[in-house]
């Protein structure tokens, strides 16, 4: 009997050890990735204790001897956390800690309990707390606190998130550019809504040696969405300039091909056209670390055919605010100036607004805009159709994605989405694949349609969504591409902008950006999060 | 086919403001229409320039037959040593001071908050004047030209 009662305390005491690491583990599957995997095999390892336990118990039970029930209550809920939130040290400690406890006291349980099962739950645990505390380490080498929730979902659980993409990070970690480029593609295809992270957490646990290898052997690596911004920069301006000083040396070349010297004036020319482009992002890149302005970041380019771009002024990863532009219908590298402007009259005015806040505000010309059609509200002989919108959708995904991924963590950072013109239609469709988990706000001006019927349907939650347009431009009264998002019914904030000369031009069409205009501020009042001094529409008239 | 017509005659037709200033010309009226509206101001503040504002920005979408290489002057400013309680008084003196000129007051609001926000566009030249709440409770004051072209350096 006393023997008994004795080996029920012992079973009751060991019975809670991974109480604590459970409870760890339910305050952070929120994260995602192999988070929730492992924190259901922990529930599981947990539920079998308590079996093997009351197990043991009935066995070693005489006449009369009641065995208690060891369950315990269930772990707290989680909390709702923002987009960007991270994990603080001490909370993934407790995981590893408790497993440490629990290997060390479940060997000795199972001994003198008789309970084998109890010992496999011991030596799982152990070999947890060791993949975990290793992990752990390269987490935390950085010195970032809290750990960002990306690096904690694919770094501390990757061992729990398994994926087809593991061959091409090792491979391009091993300096394979098909590996990488593979990857690129992929994550541009907008499927995967783990790429990102996958890849940042890959990327911080390389370790420094691994980094400078890769950084070396892959000159495209800074393509990649996910990845560090300041990583990015660095090895897109060195592509960059690599491929400027190659342009530049083939008009110099003369073939000695005969063949090949018939059709060298037309390859000259483009290589002329894809110096402008360079020509182009580099004026961009120089709007920036200017007067008070941030520094410009290269997130991406591409000089072939119409070219592409995205720069950022202010650093995303770091910033309380993000905000990105999608331009749209014409939008071409060679032309790009205009946009890149835009951006940066915007961070100007949003931090003029708010100059304690760290801001970045993006330019992104990361797809392909369809060129002017004439015949745009020509139902049925259009070209402007959505099939540019649903490509350069799955790469604004690909960006947004990447600056989840990327960002520090923190817990009151806001994404806000920009899209004017086609771009909003881009924006719109880009919302309604990762419903929402695509931005905080959207906001779109001088909209032609963006693909529904109505806000609600962008899944971006009540009042999360905004609509600027200006009486007299002519493309946000066409409604081609689903309702007009600056008519009532769309049901999306309307805020006010400045009418537009009274006869119908293009220029009311590009007004929103002009310096100190309400337009613009109220652009910079919500991506700021100044919601209450937004003027709405038909707004506080003179 | 009538609605691409009419909407291509009416790019035609458009035609809009042109200004015949120089950037320093441009330059110098901003500066004056910032002075003269800071002169008004009870207590006087401090001026503190908003060097983002030193950047030229381009001239976008310009349809009133000049060219987008042209520039826009902008200067803003925020105005130090203010006290909350007067933000209201000194948006109502430089509203004032605006229509007096005969500028066009364009927005008013934030006055029952005690965070002013107003806007107007100068006469003649239809620049952009603006006095602004801003966070950490300071008020800010700015002024943007129209399309003017850069000086030759």
């Amino acid at each position: 009997m006393v023997a008994f009662q004795h080996a029920v305390r012992h079973a009751a005491e060991v019975a809670g050890v991974l109480d604590e690491p459970a409870r760890a583990m339910a305050a952070q599957a929120w994260v995602g990735g192999g988070a929730p995997a492992f924190a259901a095999e922990l529930a599981r390892r947990r539920a079998a204790l308590t079996a093997a336990l009351e197990s043991a118990l009935s066995r070693l039970a005489g006449e009369g001897d009641a065995v208690p029930s060891l369950a315990r209550p269930a772990t707290a809920m989680t909390a709702l956390h923002g987009s960007f939130s991270g994990v603080e040290p001490a909370q993934l400690r407790r995981v590893v800690t408790g497993l440490t406890t629990a290997a060390g006291e479940l060997p000795r349980a199972a001994q003198s309990l008789g309970a084998p099962e109890v010992a496999a739950i011991g030596s799982w645990s152990a070999a947890q707390a060791d993949d975990l505390r290793r992990r752990l380490a390269l987490i935390l080498r950085d010195g970032g606190t809290p750990a960002s929730a990306p690096l904690v979902a694919f770094g501390l659980y990757g061992g729990h998130a398994p994926s087809a993409v593991t061959a091409l990070l090792t491979g391009a970690a091993g300096g394979d550019a098909a590996a990488l480029a593979r990857l690129v593609d992929v994550q541009r295809q907008a499927s995967d809504p783990t790429l990102a992270a996958r890849v940042n957490a890959w990327w911080r646990m390389l370790d420094a040696s691994a980094r400078d290898q890769a950084e070396k052997a892959l000159p495209g690596l800074g393509l990649l969405d996910g990845l560090p911004v300041a990583l990015r920069d660095r090895a897109n301006r060195a592509l960059l300039a690599g491929e400027k000083a190659r342009l530049a040396a083939l008009l110099t070349t003369v073939p000695s091909d005969r063949q090949l010297l018939l059709t060298w004036p037309a390859f000259l020319d483009r290589v002329m056209r894809e110096l402008d482009h360079v020509k182009i992002i580099e004026e961009g890149l120089a709007q920036g670390g200017r007067n008070g302005r941030p520094p410009a970041y290269l997130l991406s380019f591409d000089t072939r055919a119409l070219g592409q771009a995205v720069i950022s002024f202010g650093d995303p990863d770091a910033a309380d605010r993000v905000v990105a532009y999608v331009p749209g219908l014409n939008t071409v590298l060679a032309s790009y100036g205009g946009d890149l402007n835009r951006a940066a009259v915007l961070w100007d005015q949003a931090h003029y607004f708010a100059p304690a806040q760290k801001i970045a505000s993006i330019a992104w010309l990361g797809y392909r805009a369809p060129q002017i059609d004439w015949q745009l509200n020509v139902p049925g002989r259009s070209v402007a159709a959505d099939g540019a919108a649903e490509k350069g959708a799955r790469a604004l995904v690909s960006l947004t994605d990447g600056l989840r991924a990327s960002h520090g963590p923190s817990g009151t950072a806001k994404l806000t989405i920009l899209g004017h013109s086609y771009g909003s239609l881009v924006t719109g469709k880009a919302a309604v694949l990762r419903p929402g988990r695509f931005a905080d706000e959207l906001v779109f001006v001088g909209s032609p349609g963006v693909g529904v019927r109505r806000a609600e349907e962008l899944g971006m939650g009540p009042g999360r969504v905004w609509a600027g347009e200006a009486a007299g431009d002519p493309v946000a009264d066409l409604a081609r591409f689903g309702n007009d998002p600056g008519d009532d019914s769309f049901g999306a904030r309307r805020f006010y902008v400045e009418d537009g000369p009274f006869y119908l031009t293009f220029k009311a069409h590009s007004d929103y950006w002009n310096v100190h205009s309400k337009s613009l501020r109220n652009l910079a009042r919500i991506v700021n999060g100044d919601h209450h001094k937004v003027t709405t529409h038909p707004g506080a008239q003179p | 086919m009538i609605r691409l017509s009419a909407l291509l005659l009416f790019v035609l037709v458009a035609c809009g403001e042109t200004s015949a200033l120089n950037e320093r010309q441009a330059t110098e009226r901003v500066e004056q229409l910032i002075r003269e509206s800071v002169a008004v101001i009870r207590p006087q503040p401090s001026l503190e320039l908003y060097r983002p504002s030193l950047n030229k920005n381009l001239c976008l979408g310009a349809t009133d037959g000049g060219s987008e290489e042209r520039v826009i002057i902008t200067r803003t400013y925020y105005l130090r040593g203010l006290p909350k309680d007067r933000f209201v008084d000194v948006a109502q003196a430089v509203k004032a001071h605006w229509q007096e000129q005969g500028h066009v007051i364009t927005q008013t609001r934030g006055l029952d908050t005690g965070e002013p926000e107003i806007a107007a566009q100068s006469r003649p030249d239809d620049f952009i004047l603006s006095l602004s709440w801003t966070q950490g409770d300071v008020l800010g004051i700015g002024v943007t030209s129209t399309c003017v072209w850069p000086d030759v350096k």
